[in-house]
């Protein structure tokens, strides 16, 4: 297992490593200057010249990426070339609300999305399969974009329940910064008006974000758990009379995660796709828009930070649910 | 059932503590939508429309525009003497001027605030180039020495980038070794003279602003009953929309054009609508390929719909440009005539250039993310076609078009390009001169045709020294004349600006030059 660790994380280094590689190598070849971008759209060249060299863009490629390099392994990404901040601390600002509501609308789909597949493949064939089959055709075929949308025009213009957009009300003040994340933050400081603020305005994002992967996770517990429902095994622990709740808890559940956890990883990558849309319709301000902007205006150092960052976070999701697969099913061993 | 009102009293009880616990009160609070979030609110560094609201109101400069106009008045500067070359300007302070942080703002933090700019030599310093020394003379008279009589310099001054005086004493507080000028804090943090002071800038939500209760201009007797000010980050123009029809923002920013006819004469809600200072062009490639040949050039720009242009392609949201500098500029020539399509005209200038049925093929670049240009590109196709011109449309992203234009090689560069300007200052040098001398090609500056007319850089050389303000009117004049007739660019159109506001907000004024700013210490609430 330890061996089985090590080895995966000895992959997932190579793995960013590449990145850095591909990542760096693509940023410097596409057109366009980014000390010209930088300096400023009436500079001089001279001007342009003096942000080259602070930035180090007049190096060679190679030595470039060394000192790259051996920056990053120092936890330094460079200074923006935009906003001419260390990228680190406009990363930390923009991430970690996006990690937010990444981890919320995961947690949201589910927690809500595999009781619905066993409650679908339990009532087979009853009103309730087909009405959680229509919520689900519904959800993987509904663009995140318009759904957004229109949840914002129910409970926002015309129902006045939830806020349009924003993380916190801007007349109250943010919690404390422990982790970043405004919802564990204000729960450790007991700080109650940021919480419910907090909530109140990340709910109607992860529904959106988390409603398309909700219905993909309910369609596969479904299918998964009716396949194993039909097994043997199941047969002969209802025949010794176990009580169908244990048969279905303890027997068929546990065996049919191993695709749930699968295909649940799989969403969490796919959430960090939809969540540019989610943040821009809800005016979130994470990762999404800071992307954006870093691509459009060639800043490089930003750019090569949110591809390892993400990279890292993708790497990391599947590693866990890798491991997770153990938990569920002793059979699987790494060696 | 009992789970559900558990569930609705939890609703509630969240939306109530909402409204229970706000601490400045929402009716002495102005909130701004706004789409377009700064970079770096270092006054030194940042060159982006999107900090000119917090610039304006949290920084001052010597002196500023008079609200609602391109006039200059005293702003820090009580008064000033120019030498009679041109090269010395004296100013003389207001006395008693305070910095957020207390310190006062005096004749050497004014010294400072330039020399910093200058010595970071990014964004907006190009402007402070021919400064050569800016000195303290006593407490409250400072001096500058220029390199030549800059006959625009006042202008420069009072214009929103990198001229607010900074405070030196938060700047020396916060440099370090690698950082002598605190670049790092002062990206973003604020410390100005301004009526209001910066309170916090969560990135990607707001920027809070609060009353300065120090301000030298006084809150007594003044209408303004704004204490706090939130301008909020919010992407998407149809959530702006939402948000000031429910009464959340009081001024949005970015309504679009389909929204902005759907809340037009709703209660409550009042738009403002001004023609800007932003020029969109066609600029030709004046160095090579078929565009290389005046009559070409002249049988384009006869080619475009100008009526439909505006019309439809703009819906009524701009006015047609007349010659290369915006209208309303001193100086601006009125007499240059408004091109109309004129098909049989544009006939007779091709067959002059030897295509009389056309025949050739010209490349239009623009950048991504301006629809308008893509339209008015599929406007000018329409018309070239008929002409037997065949255009090729192309999309970029901004690196990419920049990549293309900057490029020394005219060989290289597009037959034409939309692009625009943005004037920093209200003087029309600010157009011709990087736009039409010859010493601003590729890749020096923004004559990205490759246009040159001696005749034109000479008007333009006098024009840069000549400190008679009429004479150089004249010579500024000329040359928007002689640039019209040799037809380096079509000159389109300035778009509006619009500004939608709550009809409780009070006294704002547009401003042709601070475009996005808003004169707060004029303004307030009526709610």
């Amino acid at each position: 297992m330890w061996a089985y660790l090590l080895r995966r994380l000895g992959y997932t280094l190579l793995t960013l490593w590449g990145l850095t590689l591909i990542t760096f190598v693509l940023t410097r070849v596409i057109p366009g200057d980014p000390a010209r971008i930088a300096a400023g759209p009436q500079a001089r060249q001279e001007q342009v010249e003096q942000v080259r060299r602070m930035y180090g863009l007049d190096k060679p490629l190679w030595v470039q990426y060394g000192i790259y390099m051996a920056n990053l392994l120092r936890g330094d990404f460079g200074k923006s070339l935009w906003s001419k901040r260390p990228v680190i601390e406009d990363l930390r600002a923009y991430f970690l609300p996006t990690t937010e509501l990444g981890l919320f609308a995961g947690l949201m789909f589910f927690c809500l999305g595999v009781p619905l597949g066993i409650l679908s493949a339990v009532y087979r064939n009853s009103p309730l399969d087909h009405l959680s089959r229509l919520f689900a055709l519904a959800g993987v075929s509904l663009p995140v974009f318009i759904f957004g949308l229109v949840l914002q025009l129910i409970f926002y213009k015309i129902l006045g329940w939830f806020p349009a957009g924003g993380r916190i009300d801007p007349f109250i003040a943010p919690p404390r910064h422990l982790t970043g994340l405004y919802i564990l933050d204000s729960l450790l400081t007991g700080n109650w008006r940021a919480l419910l603020s907090s909530l109140h305005h990340i709910f109607l994002p992860s529904v959106t974000l988390a409603y398309g992967s909700l219905a993909v996770v309910s369609r596969m517990t479904r299918a998964s758990l009716l396949e194993v429902l039909g097994q043997d095994y199941i047969r002969t622990a209802r025949a010794k009379g176990l009580g169908e709740r244990t048969v279905l808890l303890k027997h068929a559940l546990r065996n049919a995660m191993v695709p749930i956890l699968t295909i649940t990883g799989l969403q969490i990558g796919s959430l960090l796709g939809g969540v540019l849309l989610v943040e821009i319709i809800f005016s979130w301000p994470g990762l999404g828009t800071y992307a954006y902007t870093a691509v459009t205006v060639l800043d490089v150092n930003a750019i090569m930070a949110i591809t390892l960052v993400t990279g890292l976070l993708y790497t990391g999701v599947n590693l866990v649910v890798d491991l997770l697969y153990t938990v569920v099913d002793p059979r699987i061993r790494y060696r | 059932m009992a789970r559900r009102i558990l569930l609705g009293g939890a609703l509630l009880m969240v939306i109530g503590l909402l409204v229970w616990g706000q601490e400045v009160p929402r009716e002495r609070t102005l909130v701004i939508a706004t789409g377009l979030q700064p970079s770096t609110l270092d006054i030194g560094v940042g060159y982006e429309a999107a900090a000119i609201n917090v610039n304006l109101v949290v920084y001052e400069r010597l002196v500023r525009y008079k609200p609602g106009s391109v006039e200059v008045e005293p702003e820090l500067a009580e008064s000033w003497t120019v030498s009679p070359d041109g090269k010395v300007w004296t100013f003389k302070l207001r006395p008693g001027v305070r910095f957020h942080d207390g310190t006062p703002c005096d004749a050497a933090a004014v010294a400072f605030s330039f020399q910093r700019a200058m010595a970071i030599n990014l964004g907006p310093a190009w402007m402070l180039e021919p400064i050569e020394k800016v000195e303290a003379v006593d407490k409250l008279t400072v001096q500058f020495t220029l390199k030549r009589p800059y006959p625009e310099f006042l202008q420069v001054l009072a214009n929103i980038f990198g001229t607010g005086i900074v405070s030196p004493a938060a700047v020396k507080a916060h440099a370090t070794d690698d950082d002598p000028w605190a670049q790092e804090w002062l990206s973003s943090h604020m410390v100005g003279t301004g009526p209001y002071e910066f309170v916090e800038w969560l990135k990607g939500q707001h920027i809070i602003l609060r009353r300065f209760e120090d301000y030298w201009r006084g809150w007594d007797g003044v209408k303004n009953n704004i204490e706090q000010v939130i301008i909020r980050y919010i992407t998407e123009p149809s959530v702006q929309r939402l948000l000031l029809e429910r009464g959340d923002v009081d001024i949005a920013m970015d309504i679009s054009v389909d929204d902005w006819e759907l809340i037009k004469g709703k209660p409550g809600i009042v738009l403002v609508e001004e023609p800007s200072m932003h020029a969109t062009y066609l600029r030709f490639n004046c160095a090579a390929g078929p565009t290389a040949d005046v009559r070409v050039r002249k049988a384009i720009r006869a080619a475009l719909d100008y009526k439909g242009m505006i019309e439809y392609v703009l819906r009524g949201h701009a006015v047609q440009m007349q010659g290369a500098a915006a209208i309303g500029l001193p100086c601006h020539n009125d007499e240059l005539p408004l091109p109309v399509q004129d098909l049989e005209l544009a006939r007779k200038l091709l067959a002059e250039a030897g295509h009389p049925n056309g025949g050739f093929t010209l490349e239009y670049v623009y950048e991504s993310g301006h629809e308008d240009r893509r339209r008015v590109g599929e406007l000018l196709q329409a018309s070239l076609a008929e002409l037997g011109i065949t255009l090729k449309i192309t999309e970029l992203p901004w690196p990419d078009l920049w990549e293309r234009v900057s490029a020394a090689d005219p060989e290289r560069t597009p037959a034409i390009v939309a692009n625009g300007w943005w004037p920093d200052y209200a003087d029309v040098i600010n157009f011709l001169y990087p736009m039409y001398h010859s010493s601003q090609w590729p890749p020096v500056a923004f004559n990205i045709g490759f246009y040159k007319n001696e005749e034109v850089d000479a008007l333009l050389d006098q024009a840069q020294v000549e400190t008679d303000p009429a004479a150089r009117c004249e010579l500024l004049k000329k040359a928007q004349a002689l640039i019209y007739e040799d037809c380096p660019d079509i000159d389109l159109y300035h778009l509006t600006t619009r500004v939608a506001l709550r009809d409780w907000v009070k006294g704002y004024v547009y401003s042709p030059i601070y475009t996005e700013g808003f004169f707060l210490y004029n303004m307030w609430l009526e709610k």
